[in-house]
């Protein structure tokens, strides 16, 4: 049964590379080019592009499968818990006062998302209700934040803020080969923990017995989380609701055993954001939409019938 | 002796009502009134209006779409000029009595129309309709250095985001008047996000880069890496041609001058 669905999802992946690879402004045939400028515009412009797209979107989707267990709560996401918010006002106080330095806005976006998950740990203990209201709080805290430095910053820099807090994926300041790096570690880490992580899902209790060192494990997954989050909005500024629709998904399809949702998360956050992205490229060519416009259009709805499923 | 005073009263009144005081709101609103000699009405200006000299000593009251009504009405404004009128601080002026004038021109041909308005308003009609009727000379003197051929051109208004100037926007009509063709006509919006393959698609033959805060070397080595070497890239003065000014022309016959010197350009017109 599980070879099947691997399969099936291999050759989907496959389907969907190409699809996002073909569409845009004109259809490109991936593989046969018909001149040396689709040449250029499939090797150099696209390809690139959907690789920073294909790691942020796998990096924001095993982000989102260890909030959820970290905070035992499948609605846990970066963005709707204001992690993703938090991570951006750092970049962009960085940007403020350190202009062009990519290091120390990476450095600005880890300390922001760590500064975002501790808030956010301190809810855990009060259950899935108050845990989200204060995650829409904190979101709403990290937007008037970003708002104020809006209003500091001068006026040529706004465009550029702008473009951070809606996503864009044309340009990565950190380079494409770290950013897909970042992915393997991150999936190959990821997949050590994951039998802790099993464990931990099914109650602190259970996981302790079974010789989880659960604090540990909770230290590791909240700075693995804070990183993932930090590189993936520097490179990208915010998405959402990637790293809540795509593990939902995959644990639907695949069960709730991590060695299997890792892996499925990260590539399915992948393709999800290299759909996203190519649709953004082609929607209003050739002009474009803010990616984050278009996952937050696929992800609130699914959130919401979530939320009514649960209740 | 009552009467005595009160005549005196009222025949002094009208020589302070006829000069107003003039809230300038917006970078070019300061600039037409400067131009038409309405320098020593403005009591009170906002960010970025820097120029003429004489204006950026004045008290600032905000930038043009924050205004601070306090701030502003300390200055006892009896006109404000603004760019936005849909914002609560122009409502409040209003309402305070202040009279509102709004200001947007969006073409050359607005901002003759919107210099002789603001002439009309605050007391300058002569000084205005002098000034536009040099500046229309201006503009048919410089309609004969317009290029016999359309060159597309790619107008960068921002880099990062990638930003075009849309079919509605100020500079397409200043691409217009200068003889070009705007590759991004078709969009309809004012500033759209562009990328890359859509530059490549629209086959400019010359890349225009406003000279305001980025490095035009660094610009020209990026487009010649994705178009080839033979593209163009020149730079324009931003504050010259994003501004519904009177220098707006200097800015146009600036870049007017660019394009003739350009070597597809000469050759066109030995054709």
């Amino acid at each position: 049964m599980n070879k099947i669905k691997i399969s099936g999802f291999v050759i989907l992946s496959f389907v969907l590379v190409y699809i996002a690879l073909g569409i845009g402004q004109a259809w490109i045939n991936p593989f046969f080019p018909a001149s040396a400028m689709e040449q250029t515009i499939l090797w150099e412009l696209r390809i690139p592009r959907l690789l920073i797209a294909f790691a942020v979107g796998g990096l924001l989707a095993l982000a989102g499968s260890w909030f959820q267990v970290l905070l035992g709560n499948p609605l846990a996401e970066p963005y709707v818990l204001g992690v993703a918010g938090s991570a951006a006002s750092g970049a962009i106080l960085m940007l403020m006062m350190a202009a062009g330095s990519v290091w120390l806005m990476s450095a600005g976006a880890f300390a922001g998302a760590l500064v975002g998950i501790v808030i956010v740990m301190a809810f855990v203990h009060l259950g899935t209700g108050r845990l989200l209201l204060a995650g829409v709080v904190l979101a709403a805290f990290w937007g008037a934040f970003i708002t104020l430095l809006l209003a500091l910053m001068p006026e040529h820099d706004i465009s550029v803020a702008f473009a951070w807090m809606m996503g864009d994926l044309s340009d990565s300041d950190i380079p494409v080969a770290v950013l897909l790096i970042v992915w393997v570690i991150a999936l190959v880490y990821g997949l050590f923990l994951s039998r802790s992580l099993d464990a931990l899902l099914l109650g602190e209790k259970h996981a302790t017995m079974l010789g989880v060192d659960v604090p540990k494990l909770r230290r590791v997954l909240l700075l693995l989380a804070s990183f993932v989050t930090a590189i993936a909005v520097t490179a990208a500024g915010t998405i959402g609701f990637v790293g809540l629709v795509i593990p939902h998904l995959m644990r639907l399809v695949f069960g709730s055993l991590h060695r299997m949702v890792l892996p499925a998360s990260a590539i399915g956050g992948g393709l999800l954001l290299m759909l996203a992205d190519a649709a953004s490229r082609s929607v209003i060519a050739p002009a474009e939409l803010p990616v984050g416009v278009l996952t937050a259009m696929i992800g609130v709805p699914l959130f919401l019938w979530l939320l009514l499923k649960k209740t | 002796m009552k009467t005595l005073l009160i005549t005196a009263i009222l025949l002094l009144l009208p020589l302070h009502a006829n000069a107003e005081r003039i809230l300038a709101l917006s970078p070019h609103a300061c600039e037409i009134l400067a131009a038409i000699g309405a320098v020593n009405d403005i009591v009170g200006t906002v960010e970025y209006c820097d120029y003429p000299e004489s204006v950026t000593r004045l008290p600032k009251v905000g930038s043009y779409n924050r205004i601070q009504v306090e701030s502003a009405m300390l200055l006892k404004p009896t006109l404000a000029v603004v760019m936005n009128d849909g914002t609560k601080a122009v409502k409040k002026l209003r309402k305070l009595g202040v009279r509102v004038i709004v200001s947007n021109p969006t073409t050359i041909s607005d901002m003759l129309l919107e210099i002789k308005r603001l002439g009309s308003f605050s007391g300058h009609v002569q000084e205005a309709e002098m000034l536009v009727k040099r500046l229309t000379q201006r503009l048919s003197d410089l309609d004969v250095m317009k290029a016999r051929r359309k060159i597309p051109v790619f107008y960068e208004i921002w880099f990062d985001p990638l930003i075009a100037a849309g079919g509605g926007s100020r500079i397409h009509d200043v691409l217009n008047r200068a003889g070009l063709e705007n590759v991004f006509a078709e969009l309809p919006m004012e500033g759209p996000k562009v990328n890359v393959e859509a530059v490549l698609r629209a086959a400019p033959e010359v890349i225009i880069v406003p000279t305001e805060n980025r490095n035009v070397a660094e610009r020209e080595k990026f487009w010649k890496q994705w178009l080839g070497e033979d593209i163009t890239v020149i730079s324009v003065h931003a504050d010259l041609l994003h501004r519904p000014t009177p220098r707006l022309l200097d800015g146009l016959e600036e870049l007017m001058k660019k394009i003739a010197l350009l070597p597809m350009q000469q050759a066109g017109q030995h054709e």
